[in-house]
């Protein structure tokens, strides 16, 4: 039988706001105790209910679900979507911190581009116009001085 | 008083005020035509920006953008069946088949009068309401304050979640995450385990972009789309026939505002509720309700009125009470924090000024977005054709910078990026982002005012008249549902006996 996600998110709620609650115990005066367990508790609880009710569900609606096997070829290609866009925004995110924003974002922009099957041109132009609009942005209009990457010494 | 009403027309007429509206309002009504950016993702990927701003002129600068993306989003509903955003989808039921029918002017010219106008008149309303609920404000101490932030998440997380339960999830993990670091207190380390990153905390503008904007990035991406099918936009005929019809109209587009204006006050509720009520008593008072669907210029004058008449009532519940009067002004809760001006009761007395500017701001927003929108709605629509492939970069780019400006340490991108992530699950599976973000913002304002309240009135210091209301509101308005079942089952039981 095909688990739903919403089951796999109450679960997880569960097990943070157990967490929660076994942190909270030892903060070590009440002040600080107080209001983090209160929460934690309010977590742990509710998110019982919603396990609950979505395995109450999980009964009801599993042989149905069973069957339907287009929904979970749809999910899979989502899963894998997003896994693609999360690894770009990692990506990038990985190359400013090494090499600065100047560099990574017109190099993200390009490579972005070009994986999406765009042309050579079209891809060069946006990079080189992503990097036009930040740094008189950013740089001059703004006087944020963007992050230049730890292998250019930024720390 | 007066002084300050004056001042207040004074800051906003400031040159520099009246440039950055423009611009603004240009941003604005451009987020609103393209699909897949909101209003709230735009005023998310722009926090990062306003704190380096003077606080008058950010602040208009936000207000002017979440004013007119409304205004907009009716217009690709109109003329392409597409919405903008989210609210405008009751707009495309009646706008669209007008246009089909040749009628796509007279729908723009009603739907941009309406919005202008429904945008305008609730900012007076607000303003006259300011003197009347002063004495209220200022009745309210610490335990009242409390109490009245913990109202405040409650119903935004019972109405904008799926379902109450997930909402409240939201508004505790909220909470619980605002509580991570160093406590001023007692000097403990609470959730930081051991590391330095977390001894000051969960940055907001990283928690607050990851949720609203890189989760929308990631959902955009998802859904797999790549572009928005441009329709030929004819050119448009009988806009002033339009404005002339909401005129025609005049009790149903004011009834429409009135009902928005008050939906916009009641903390927590959206535009769509807003829209959807209107549109249905549009429908209910007609004399012709059966041709509602098939293109009538009142399915579009009674939306778009509600749409932009929420805004001024939202924004006076956000000052007065620092409650958000509906989820994009969770947002701007935090903007006010970053700029250093507290909302809630000692903003209206501290920044008066400042409080009415903003309301002024929504109507002078309105009317320039509306007659922008009146000479250039064929135009504004070809861009809702722009080409998601290059959103996807452009506002990550902006958004990552935003939280390097911000925070000026790129250890903030991990953060984004799992917000971003718990973003779009808790977008998915019905739970409440605005619900954790009003935690989050409010968490430590709670532990303080609760903790004091302690101390000065002990534990049960919330039997006092107002917190004691304020709790049974709460309460029952957590059991709604349930009591509308249980009160149904009486009654019936009561018929059959």
């Amino acid at each position: 039988m095909k688990i739903r996600g919403s089951l796999y998110v109450a679960a997880f709620f569960l097990l943070l706001g157990l967490f929660g609650i076994i942190q909270s115990l030892t903060f070590r005066y009440w002040e600080s105790m107080v209001l983090p367990l209160a929460m934690s508790s309010i977590i742990f609880i509710l998110a019982a209910v919603e396990v609950g009710k979505e395995l109450r569900r999980q009964d009801n609606k599993g042989a149905a679900t069973e069957k339907v096997t287009g929904k979970e070829s749809k999910d899979s290609i989502e899963v894998r979507r997003l896994g693609l866009v999360f690894g770009w925004a990692a990506g990038f995110s990985l190359t400013i911190y090494l090499l600065g924003f100047y560099i990574a974002t017109p190099v993200f922009a390009f490579a972005y581009l070009k994986w999406r099957g765009r042309s050579w041109l079209t891809a060069i132009i946006f990079a080189i116009a992503m990097l036009a609009f930040i740094y008189p942005v950013f740089d001059i209009g703004l006087k944020a001085a963007l992050y230049r990457g730890l292998i250019f010494g930024a720390r | 008083m007066l002084e300050a009403y004056a001042s207040a027309v004074a800051i906003l007429f400031q040159p520099i005020n009246l440039l950055i509206m423009l611009l603004a309002v240009i941003v604005g009504l451009i987020v609103g035509i393209i699909p897949g950016i909101s209003g709230i993702t735009m005023v998310a990927l722009l926090l990062p920006f306003v704190f380096r701003m003077p606080v008058d002129a950010s602040l208009i600068l936000l207000i002017a953008l979440t004013a007119v993306v409304s205004t907009s989003g009716g217009i690709t509903s109109i003329l392409l069946n597409i919405p903008g955003e989210g609210p405008s989808v009751v707009t495309t039921l009646d706008g669209f088949p007008m246009t089909k029918k040749g009628e796509g002017g007279r729908a723009i010219g009603a739907a941009v009068t309406a919005s202008m106008a429904g945008g305008i008149v609730p900012v007076f309303l607000a303003l006259a309401m300011v003197p009347a609920i002063m004495p209220i404000i200022m009745a309210f101490g610490q335990p009242e304050m409390a109490i009245l932030v913990l109202l405040g998440i409650s119903l935004l997380a019972a109405l904008t979640g799926g379902s109450v339960t997930r909402g409240l999830i939201s508004g505790a993990l909220g909470l619980l995450l605002s509580l991570v670091g160093y406590h001023s207190v007692t000097g403990v380390h609470r959730f930081s385990f051991g590391t330095a990153f977390l001894y000051d905390g969960i940055e907001l503008i990283p928690l607050a972009l990851g949720l609203f904007g890189v989760s929308e990035l990631f959902h955009m991406a998802m859904s797999g789309e790549t572009a928005i099918v441009q329709k030929s936009v004819a050119r448009l005929s009988g806009v002033v026939e339009g404005m002339k019809d909401v005129w025609q109209h005049k009790w149903l587009w004011f009834r429409s505002t009135l009902i928005g204006y008050i939906i916009g006050i009641i903390p927590g509720i959206g535009a769509g509720v807003a829209t959807w009520v209107c549109y249905g008593q549009a429908k209910q008072t007609s004399k012709h309700p059966e041709k509602f669907g098939t293109g009538v210029v009142e399915g579009v004058i009674a939306p778009e009125a509600a749409d932009n008449a929420k805004e001024a009532g939202a924004l006076l519940t956000t000052m007065a009470l620092g409650i958000p009067g509906s989820p994009v002004m969770a947002l701007f809760l935090a903007a006010f924090l970053m700029v250093g001006v507290t909302p809630g009761p000692r903003m209206m007395t501290e920044h008066l000024p400042l409080a009415l500017t903003l309301l002024l701001g929504i109507a002078l927003a309105n009317i320039i977005g509306g007659i922008i929108c009146l000479f250039a709605a064929p135009y504004m629509a070809r861009l809702a054709s722009v080409n998601l492939d290059f959103l996807f970069p452009g506002i990550l780019i902006v958004a990552l910078i935003g939280i390097y400006v911000a925070t000026l340490s790129p250890m903030n991108f991990i953060v984004a990026l799992a917000f971003g992530l718990l973003g779009l699950v808790m977008r998915r599976y019905g739970y409440s982002r605005p619900a954790l973000l009003l935690g989050f913002i409010l968490g430590s304002m709670f532990e303080n005012y609760s903790l004091l309240s302690i101390k000065i009135y002990g534990p049960l210091f919330f039997i006092r008249p107002i917190p004691l209301t304020l709790l049974i509101i709460m309460i029952l308005l957590l059991n709604y549902s349930y009591l509308k079942r249980a009160l149904s089952g009486l009654r019936r039981r009561l018929t059959k006996a």
